[in-house]
């Protein structure tokens, strides 16, 4: 969806209320938000969804904020990142956010039509690095933005994502050697 | 052959950026979930009724200028100066009235333009 029809969109929801408008961005953005979130949940489908529907009701009720000076994708996307991190923050309490963590929580998920052994050793890899590595990881090699993107998406100085990003490679290149992946 | 580090994250992310989640409902879900009218609508509802007090504000300062400052009288000087001007001009008259009419529909259709995008 191009820039203009991303403004023409938002400016028909933020002026006239018009739902159907609203419906068109959700049907087309769902899917990179929802893959968002199941990347950083490492496959939890529910939770994933919840966080999802959380991010398009913060963004249908703060519309007028958006400028068009990036792509919606671009603004939901950093929406996103602000709830997956408020609700990483409350999780805190419970799990201990620097460990790795235990478990893919949903390898047999069955929203992405990609085959299971992917999946699997996806999630798997990804379950290997922190949150802010993961997050910097997948934005990057998944959905596909640039340093400067991220750093503006996370709030975070380039130099610092450069860092997450460096860091988090290391260890998927380990872990998937490891694992046969190179063979 | 080894491969890089590159190479190895490549083989990993090159299909999972082709991935695409199903919609099954969610769109609708989410439908459901809308408040019956974003935050920003009354703000905005506030901001156009200052604007029409604005301009009504505006109407009411050039009314009473016009009052004030015996506006008919400049008018009746402006058209007398127009009707000796005009008999100058008497051979472009038709063209005059061409300018006059397209004047008069873009100002009309700016005010209809105006009037549909206040609308909510």
């Amino acid at each position: 969806m191009g820039r203009l029809n991303d403004i023409t969109l938002a400016t028909q929801v933020a002026m006239f209320g018009n739902k159907r408008a609203f419906d068109q961005i959700v049907r087309e953005y769902q899917s990179p938000v929802r893959r968002f979130f199941l990347t950083q949940t490492l496959g939890d489908e529910m939770l994933s969804d919840d966080l999802a529907q959380e991010t398009f009701l913060k963004a249908y009720t703060h519309i007028g904020q958006y400028r068009g000076t990036s792509s919606l994708l671009t603004w939901l996307t950093r929406i996103a990142y602000n709830v997956f991190y408020d609700y990483h923050r409350s999780e805190k309490a419970k799990v201990n956010s620097e460990a790795p963590v235990e478990g893919v929580a949903a390898a047999s998920s069955s929203l992405f039509a990609i085959n299971f052994s992917l999946k699997t050793d996806l999630y798997a890899a990804l379950a290997q690095l922190k949150e802010e590595e993961r997050t910097c990881i997948t934005m990057q090699l998944i959905d596909g933005y640039s340093i400067d993107e991220i750093a503006d998406i996370v709030k975070m100085p380039t130099g610092t994502v450069k860092s997450h990003l460096k860091r988090g490679k290391d260890k998927l290149a380990n872990y998937l050697r490891q694992n046969g992946y190179d063979r | 052959m080894d491969m890089t580090d590159n190479e190895l994250l490549e083989k990993l992310f090159s299909e999972a950026r082709q991935m695409e989640v199903a919609d099954n409902g969610f769109t609708q879900r989410v439908m459901q979930q809308l408040p019956q009218q974003s935050a920003y609508r009354p703000l905005l509802r506030s901001r156009l009724a200052l604007s029409r007090l604005w301009t009504v504000s505006c109407i009411l300062v050039a009314v009473v200028l016009f009052v004030m400052m015996r506006g008919w009288e400049l008018i009746t000087f402006g058209l007398l100066m127009l009707a000796n001007n005009l008999q100058a001009v008497k051979d472009n008259m038709i063209l005059l009235l061409v300018l006059a009419v397209v004047g008069g529909l873009v100002c009309v259709s700016e005010v209809v333009r105006r009037e549909r995008y206040s609308v909510i």
